[in-house]
């Protein structure tokens, strides 16, 4: 496939943010590496799956890939459009081919609009329709996703959290987009409205032929939803594959950590808790080499000097790691899911 | 309405406060007196500035029902007219200066940065200004000497404005600082990042997703310098720098009430009084709405 | 902290300056010009003279170039003449500004005494008569017209029932209590106002601190409401109280403007109000810059006691 018929495509991408961090003499400026040297594709109806711990960079890659930050390095074509060489403002036109859908349902929605002007306000941006016109679309995307027309004129407070998440993604359809980036859209919901959500998106999926960046820290939600699933550690990549190959033929190490926490498919039993010893180093100031030896029961000297690139590992499944040492380890992986 | 809707509540939470209801009837009262101010110059046959040099100083009778002060006007009508300008100037200068924090607050705010710095010094600096004796400087300049052609100079409300603008130009740092700080955390709420993804421009953001959720602490704000307005407002007409005769406004008609203590105390006792009630008025019902707003309390 | 001080030092010191071209050109906009008051006085002087004199004045230069020529001759130390009083501004100034020390230090003090023991009262019993009445007087205290306190006070001691001067200063050499009949009234106007802010500053400052968690181990552990309030967070609550106090440390300096005036009391604030209503452009102008500096100072030193006060603030690395 050539790079223009993926709706997704990075090249090195990398995203730092200017910070401060307390020192023993106050404050002082640095730059925190939340993305570094990131390069994937996401061809069209495709589903791709993001996992890591948190503050691995998840929301930073999403953020980017749907427009809210411009890359510090490396390029991205979305929708056939090379966003690296865009100016801030030649921005808006690619935005109703990208949506996003957030995590917290709460402050996702103004509390001071109504649901119709919540869903119209993208139709006045972007379209000539008449105010009736956009009213009747609005409804139409409510029962879509499972609300009814009669709701449009509620505020955001008299809905319950599944009921608002739904809301916010009859908002990503609007526009009619083709890519949205959903950024843990079920982790703030109860346990029993989950799939709900996740089976309403899996609907719209292919009633709106969309395709996603669907960002969990759930294993098992990543499982239910995604035809390819990317892990990544500390700001990159480090192993992407179908998410069958991934899930039976992990070959990075901290994969298979990833894997071992899943005991069952049970969610919220799945989610990516204390496995590893200590916290994940920080990104204001990355170990050298490969970001995860100071965690790694494998790590050997060349992990510390040398950062390990993508190498493919199957190309049928489209399954690359990050892992100077992956053939020697192959036999320990997790057992399938 | 919706039983638990936040303003449902907030008016629940209102309600305790017996004080501030209290002083919202007693405002309503006195703006209601005011707007048929007319009325009662029909009822006495008089108007507010018709001079009667044959009965100065007089007692309350019928035709005066508080007396009469030192040119023979009417005390009660005199103080109504008052409370209209009072009350008036009260208003528009509080919002106007609101207006002007509003916006200071709002930029400063969502864009941050140098435009934050520049901006909040400039706040600073004002907040550190010895207030009156500027004021007094402000009211003092000679209109004519700014370029402001004579019919304005001389019309008859160039003091409303005059007064309304100076308290505009010097009043807005509390809410801006207000509006600032409350920005700076809405901003970082989901709903404005989600506005940007659908393409809103960052003015429409402000003014439409920010500043609805900003309107509680404003009216709050705005309801509790109201008070301040009309302290400088009747300060300055006192020292005859503000509303100019024969307009009344309650702090003009104590310009002179110091000399004519002895044959008519009462002159200095009711508009001061009237003051008073107004500004603690405003006090308290601010201070009961601060409270029904409070957002920890809110949702 | 020696680099805090000094950026705020530096600000306020931009602030003044700026200050003091903007009151420069706001006094330039006040009626009549110093040769206007000149034709009054003389009037043989011809429309050919004004404009003369003006030129040797430079008062026909733009606005900045006389703010320049005023601003050399005032660093070298000339600070001009009052019009007014017919000395030079500095000999007006400086008893002015020992009168208004007088009268505003004894008003601070005497409000700082009962504000901040009635403050802690009422937080110590909250929702008590007490401290409904101390609320409510501090309403009063900052929603009644100053000049309207002032002038009921004159009505009812000092003509009704003639205990008190009704206003001016004593003679010099008179005995003290001669000197303190004349203080009597301004300090209890000028104090009333600043009880009332004070008392509402101190009793919000108690009651934050009394929610605090160490507070309520302290009262866990038994200690009685009172004993925690007076021995335990008073220290704590003046923080915020202090800070609020430094702020109003100017205006010891610059004066009551308001109630100086009603009462004749010659200090900063009528000297104000006396030269801008009485066209003396020179003592204005000196008088307002001062008035603002001490108000930047008192700024800045609120802007200190904050930081040397609060445990929870690092300036610069160090905890100071
Ligand atoms: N706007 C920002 N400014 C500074 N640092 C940021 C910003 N956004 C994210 N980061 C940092 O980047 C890293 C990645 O964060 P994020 O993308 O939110 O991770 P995740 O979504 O996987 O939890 C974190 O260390 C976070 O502190
Ligand atoms: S490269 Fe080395 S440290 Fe990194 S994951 Fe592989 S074995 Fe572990
Ligand atoms: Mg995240």
């Amino acid at each position: 496939m050539d790079k223009q018929s993926y709706i997704v495509s990075t090249k090195n991408l990398s995203k730092r943010f200017n910070t401060k961090v307390a020192t023993e003499k106050g404050w002082k400026k640095t730059t925190v590496a939340a993305v570094s040297d990131v390069t994937l594709d996401i061809a069209p109806g495709e589903t791709l799956g993001l996992v890591g711990e948190s503050g691995c960079g998840k929301t930073t890659l999403g953020r980017m890939l749907s427009l809210f930050y411009l890359p510090s390095e490396g390029s991205m074509i979305i929708h056939g459009v090379d966003v690296s060489t865009l100016k801030p403002k030649q921005v808006k036109p690619l935005r109703q081919h990208v949506q996003m859908i957030f995590q917290d349902p709460v402050s996702s929605l103004n509390p001071r609009h109504t649901v119709e002007s919540i869903l119209t306000e993208p139709m006045k941006i972007f379209s000539k329709d008449s105010a009736q016109v956009r009213r009747e679309k609005a409804g139409n995307l409510l029962e879509a996703v499972g609300l009814s027309a009669a709701d449009l004129s509620k505020y955001p407070h008299e809905f319950s959290g599944g009921q608002r998440q739904r809301i916010t993604i009859a908002r990503a359809l609007v526009l009619n987009p083709a890519f949205i980036v959903a950024d843990e859209p079920v982790s703030a919901l109860d346990v029993s409205v989950q799939s709900q959500i996740l089976n309403l998106m899996k609907d719209i999926r292919e009633e709106f032929n969309l395709t996603y960046l669907f960002i969990s820290h759930d294993l098992a939600v990543v499982h239910h939803l995604s035809d390819r699933v990317a892990v990544m550690y500390l700001g990159r990549i480090v192993e992407i594959a179908a998410r069958d190959s991934l899930f039976n033929d992990a070959r990075h190490p901290y994969t298979h950590s990833l894997l071992r926490s899943v005991p069952t498919v049970v969610p919220n039993k799945s989610k990516i808790g204390r496995i590893l010893q200590g916290d994940p180093p920080s990104p204001i100031d990355p170990p050298t080499g490969c970001p995860f030896h100071p965690r790694c029961p494998h790590a050997v000297d060349i992990c510390r000097d040398t950062v390990p690139a993508l190498t493919t590992v199957n190309s049928a499944a489209r399954h690359e790691a990050a892992c100077h040492r992956m053939d020697d380890i192959k036999q320990q992986s997790g057992g399938p899911l | 309405m919706n039983n638990n809707s936040p303003l449902f509540l907030a008016i629940r939470r209102f309600r305790r406060h017996k004080l501030a209801i209290f002083s919202a009837c007693v405002l309503v009262t006195m703006v209601l007196l005011v707007i048929i101010a007319p009325l009662f110059e029909i009822w006495l046959g008089v108007g507010a500035n018709d001079v009667d040099l044959y009965s100065r100083m007089v007692g309350p009778s019928l035709a005066h029902p508080l007396g009469t002060d030192e040119l023979g006007r009417d005390v009660l009508l005199r103080l109504l007219y008052g409370g209209r300008v009072s009350l008036f100037t009260g208003l528009t200068a509080a919002c106007f200066a609101a207006t002007i924090g509003t916006v200071i607050g709002l930029f400063a705010g969502y864009f941050g940065g140098r435009l934050d710095a520049v901006l909040m010094r400039l706040t600073d600096s004002v907040i550190a200004l010895p207030l009156l004796p500027l004021l007094i400087v402000l009211a003092a300049i000679d209109l004519n000497k700014i370029g402001l052609p004579q019919a304005i100079v001389e019309s008859e409300d160039v003091s409303f404005y005059r007064i309304v603008l100076i308290v505009a130009i010097t009043g807005w740092t509390t809410v801006a600082r207000l509006v600032r700080g409350a920005t700076l955390s809405i901003k970082e709420r989901e709903f404005v990042m989600a506005a940007e993804g659908v393409g809103a421009t960052h003015v429409h953001i402000m003014f439409r997703h920010i500043l609805p959720n900003l309107l509680s602490p404003i009216i709050v704000a705005v309801t509790l310098s109201i008070g301040g307005v009309i302290l400088l407002e009747s300060v300055l007409s006192f020292f005859g720098l503000g509303i100019q005769p024969p307009m009344a406004s309650w702090g003009n008609m104590l310009t002179n009430a110091q000399q004519l203590i002895w044959e008519a105390p009462m002159l200095a006792v009711y508009p001061g009084l009237l003051i008073f009630v107004t500004v603690i008025s405003f006090n308290f019902l601010g201070d009961g709405l601060q409270d029904a707003f409070d957002p920890k309390a809110e949702y | 902290m020696r680099r805090f001080l000094l950026i705020r030092g530096l600000q306020s010191l931009v602030v003044l300056t700026i200050m003091s071209f903007v009151i420069y050109s706001l006094i330039g906009l006040m009626p009549g010009d110093p040769i206007d008051l000149m034709i009054s006085a003389n009037p043989n002087m011809t429309a050919a003279d004004a404009a003369a004199l003006r030129e040797l004045y430079g008062l026909d230069l733009p606005v900045y170039e006389r703010y320049w020529n005023w601003l050399t001759t005032a660093l070298s130390g000339d600070l001009g003449y009052s019009r007014l009083f017919g000395q030079p501004v500095l000999d007006v100034l400086i008893p002015a500004l020992k009168n208004s020390v007088v009268l505003m230090g004894t008003a601070f003090v005497l409000a700082v005494c009962i504000a901040i023991p009635i403050g802690t009262f009422a937080a110590s019993k909250p929702r008590s008569a007490l401290d409904y009445g101390v609320n409510l007087f501090a309403f009063a205290g900052i929603s009644i017209p100053s000049f309207w306190l002032a002038l009921m006070l004159i009505i009812v001691f000092g003509v009704f029932l003639g205990w008190l001067p009704a206003g001016g200063i004593a003679a010099d050499g008179a005995s003290l209590l001669e000197q303190a009949k004349y203080m009597v009234l301004p300090v209890a106007t000028i104090a009333t106002l600043s009880i009332g802010s004070y008392s509402r500053y101190t009793r919000s400052s108690m009651l934050e601190v009394l929610r605090q968690d160490y507070i309520r181990t302290a009262r866990a552990k038994g200690a009685s409401r009172s004993r925690v309030v007076w021995k335990h967070a008073l220290r704590n609550a003046m923080i915020p109280v202090v800070t609020i106090l430094a702020l109003d440390f100017g205006y010891l300096f610059s004066g009551a403007l308001v109630t100086e005036t009603i009462y004749s009391w010659p200090g900063m604030g009528k000297l104000i109000f006396d030269s801008v209503m009485g066209n003396d452009f020179n003592l204005a102008l000196v008088a307002l810059l001062f008035a603002t500096a001490l108000t930047l100072t008192g700024n800045l030193l609120a802007d200190i006691c904050y930081a040397f006060l609060d445990p929870r603030i690092v300036i610069g690395g160090e905890k100071t």
